[in-house]
Formats: structure tokens, sequence, C-alpha cells
């Protein structure tokens, strides 16, 4: 009895340490920023990485381009300024965290998030999972100002040599030719 | 003296039978009119202004069934620039498909995603004879090749053409549609392939009630975004998968010309006389016969048994 709680609590453990470990490396933009307000330079754009590689992202490049609010929504410290979110996080502790994935959940498809969202009347009915708000963040902004890379190459690395990558490439070398 | 039946009873039966078969058909028809789909009907709902055509779900789609992998370069766009000569359409070697539509309202082109709408009364399913189609309670449409005779009635009913026909293969032809991923994804609760493919999240797996609140909560966020309708609320009776489009879905390449009521309807009242039809007019026609036939040879052989007959009946 008393050796299987003590293995339980090791795991416990564990399991806190690796989460710890993973949490700020995988993020956009590491949990500091967020009190230090001091943006970074770039971020790896890895939580989701599959088939692709994660996206090396030009943090001080974008910055120079657009307000901090335009991506993250608001700026650390700051209520959101997004109106849905803002008439019940105004205040709170989530008005300082920066990083996509405290609210954008990158589990969409687990069983607890999919029964979650069974007979949900209230307002996170319809809250964008962490690739769509990439992807909807990042492609809406380069789609219409027609500035910045669209294509999936154009961002993202294969992982390995897919099937058809040598015609991939010299498709996505043409188009960008044009 | 054989017995006869005499005209009377004959008459008094027949219109009993066909009274109660005419009071019998229009409860029927009423207890599958209101059919509003099983409260556990998964669907999904596609953002038709999200989709930026990359073709994710084609691939993961003809990866998840084994298909022929979709042509063209998926990240080239120069198979949907080839669509002006006609829009791409689900076959038997891609369940989904999707096109690029222009409209005027719009200085960037739309797509439109295709695959089987997996409505809550299908016409395929009403339409096969043989019962080879079965709507699941999670939502699916799905089909069953070892029932199907081929004769391809439910490509016709279909008000999105969507079933093909397996041609080239000789000896184990076959329908060929979308299952929602049923085997191997719905069945267990799982969202299907193209969903879980979409990196714009354009498609959004749910129960359809909810997405059917999904929909409505973000017309109703982003005035102007949206047209205020969703599609496949009520087309054909209501659909699983369910859009909504920056433009009228005219110009996004949806039919709205589908009727908004099951196609079923149309043929309901038709279908309902068809077991009269069966049940009375075989012993309607027999009788009339029989009693021509009896008049006939009582009048051939016999006048006065015939006279007789017909005093002893007044």
């Amino acid at each position: 009895m008393k050796q299987k709680i003590s293995r339980r609590r090791i795991w416990i453990i564990l399991s806190l340490c690796a989460a710890a470990a993973f949490c700020p490396s995988a993020a956009g933009a590491p949990r500091q920023a967020a009190t230090k307000i001091e943006a970074p330079e770039a971020a790896l754009l890895d939580a989701l990485s599959n088939i692709y590689e994660g996206v090396r992202f030009d943090h001080e490049l974008h910055a120079s381009y657009a307000s901090c609010a335009e991506c993250h929504h608001h700026v650390a410290g700051l209520p959101s300024a997004d109106t849905a979110c803002n008439s019940c996080h105004r205040l709170g502790t989530s008005a300082s965290v920066l990083d996509c994935k405290s609210c954008h959940r990158n589990d969409r498809f687990s069983q607890q998030s999919l029964s979650e969202k069974k007979n949900q009347t209230g307002y996170h009915i319809d809250i964008i999972g962490l690739l769509g708000a990439y992807h909807l963040n990042c492609l809406g902004c380069h789609l219409s100002l027609t500035a910045g890379p669209t294509g999936c190459l154009d961002c993202h690395r294969r992982k390995g040599p897919g099937p058809s990558t040598p015609a991939r490439v010299a498709g996505q070398e043409e188009r960008r030719a044009r | 003296m054989r017995a006869k039946i005499s005209r009377r009873t004959l008459l008094k039966g027949l219109v009993a039978a066909m009274a109660s078969t005419i009071s019998m058909a229009p409860s029927r028809k009423s207890s599958a009119h209101d059919f509003q789909g099983y409260e556990t009907n998964r669907g999904v709902l596609v953002d038709v202004s999200r989709c930026v055509g990359c073709r994710s779900c084609e691939v993961a789609c003809s990866r998840e069934h084994g298909l022929a992998p979709p042509p063209g370069l998926v990240d080239n766009y120069r198979l949907l620039d080839q669509q002006q000569q006609g829009m791409r359409r689900t076959d038997q070697n891609a369940f989904t498909v999707v096109n690029r539509h222009e409209s005027p309202l719009l200085t960037h082109p739309l797509f439109k995603k295709t695959q089987c709408n997996h409505c809550l009364e299908p016409a395929c399913l009403t339409a096969c004879f043989v019962n080879a189609y079965t709507k699941t309670p999670e939502g699916a449409v799905i089909y069953d090749a070892d029932v199907c005779v081929g004769c391809r009635t439910c490509m016709v009913a279909c008000p999105f053409s969507i079933p093909a026909f397996k041609y080239d293969s000789a000896f184990a032809p076959q329908i060929m549609k979308c299952n929602f991923c049923f085997d191997t994804r719905l069945s267990r609760g799982r969202p299907p392939a193209c969903v879980e493919a979409c990196p714009m999240e354009a498609l959004t797996f749910g129960y359809r009630n909810d997405l059917l609140r999904v929909a409505r909560k973000r017309i109703r966020d982003t005035p102007g975004r949206y047209e205020k309708a969703v599609y496949g609320e009520f087309e054909a009776g209501g659909t699983s998968w369910l859009y909504i489009s920056p433009v009228p879905f005219e110009q996004a390449g949806f039919d709205i010309h589908v009727p908004r009521q099951p196609i079923l309807n149309y043929v309901k009242d038709f279908l309902a006389v068809v077991p009269m039809v069966l049940t009375i007019w075989p012993g309607l026609f027999a009788g009339i016969y029989l009693l021509a036939r009896a008049n006939k040879t009582h009048k051939n052989t016999n006048d006065h048994e015939d006279v007789s007959d017909e005093t002893s009946e007044r």
C-alpha cells in the first residue's frame, strides 16, 4: 500500500516536471514576456508540428508592421481588444497571458474537449483551436494585404521527404517566380 | 350447385377494403413527416470564408479510404485554375473535392468543399429498394456494397449529385461515396479525417444542433461577414453538413434550387397509394372479371337459371 502511493507520487512529480519543461519551449511567445513586456526577437511555432516542421516566426519584423493587439488581442496587462472576451475577462489573470495556446486549445479532438462541447450554450461555444488560430491569423493578414508568404511550403518545411516532394518544391518555386 | 359469391357481398367487401386502405394511408404519411433527425446526429460546419483551397482535406480523405491520391499538386493552385471549364465533382477516386468560385462581390476567390452532406432524410436511402443505405444515429449515411444490386437509382435521387459508381471494376462494381469516416472514426466519436486535416479550421465538427448555434453565433457576432442563412439547415429536409458563406450561396457554388423538404416528400403521396394498388387492385379486378364472366356464362348456358337467380337476389 505504502509503496503504491509513493509510486503514484513519483509519477505526478515526473509529469509535472515534463509539463514544466515542455510548456514554455513549445509556446510561441514565452510566458515571461507577459510580465517583463519584452517581446522576443523570434519564436519557433512548433507546438503542432506533425508532417511539417515548426515555423520560424520573425517576431521583431512583424512587430514593426502591426501593433501587438492585432495578433495577441491584447497587450500584457491590458484587457483584450476583443469585445467578446472583454465582457468577462476584463479583470483577472487572463489579461496577463499572451501565448496563443492558453486560450486556443491544442486538443480540439480529444475525447474530453469533444464531450465538453456538447450542448454548450455559453460564450466558449466557438473558440478557434490553436491550429486555426495560427493559420487564420497569419494567412488572414497575408492574403488580405497580398503581402507575405501564403503557400504551405513558404512557411513550413516538410518533415522528411514526402512522396511528391521534388514536384511540390518545383511547383512552389514556379509559383514564386510568377 | 357450386358456392357462389353474390354480387352484393363482393361489392360490399371491395368497398370496405378500399375504405380501410384509404383511411390507413394518411396516418402512415404523417407519422414519418416530422422527422427532425437524431439527437446524436453529428455534423460539420463549413465556413466557406475561411477555406484557402489548400486541399489538405482531399489528401486526408484519400489516405483514410485508400483511394488514389488527388490529382495535381496539392500546394499548387493550377488544378483549381483549370476549373474554369467546369467544376470537379465527387467520383470513385475522390469522396471530396474542393472547387474554386469567383464572386463579383469579392476581390479574392472562394473555395467550396463538396462531399456527401449526410441528409437527415436521405434521398439515396429512400430511393434504394434493397436497403443498401443506412442512416446511423451518429448521422452518417453509409452504404453496404454486399446488398447493392447496382441499379444506381441513388445517383439519380441525390439532390447534390454525390454518389459515384465504380464503373471500371468489372467484377466488384459499387457505389463510392463519403461515409463520414463512419467505420474508422465517427463510430468512436472522432471527427472525420478531412476535419482533422483542415489547417484553417474551416471545418468544425460537433453535434448538428450545437453547430447550428455556432453558425448563428458567427453570423451574429461578425455582422456583414456572412450571409444570414445556414445552407443545410433546411435544404433537402436538413443535412448534417452545414455551410455559412460570405456571399449569396449561388455565387459560392451551392445549388439553391434544392427543395427545403426531404426529397421523399415528393413521392410520399404516390408511395402511400402503392400498397393499396397492390392489395386492392388484384381483388377488385379479379372480382369484376369473375362477375363479368359469371354473367356471360349464365346467359350462354341457361337463361332460365339466370332469371331465377336474379329474382331470388331481389
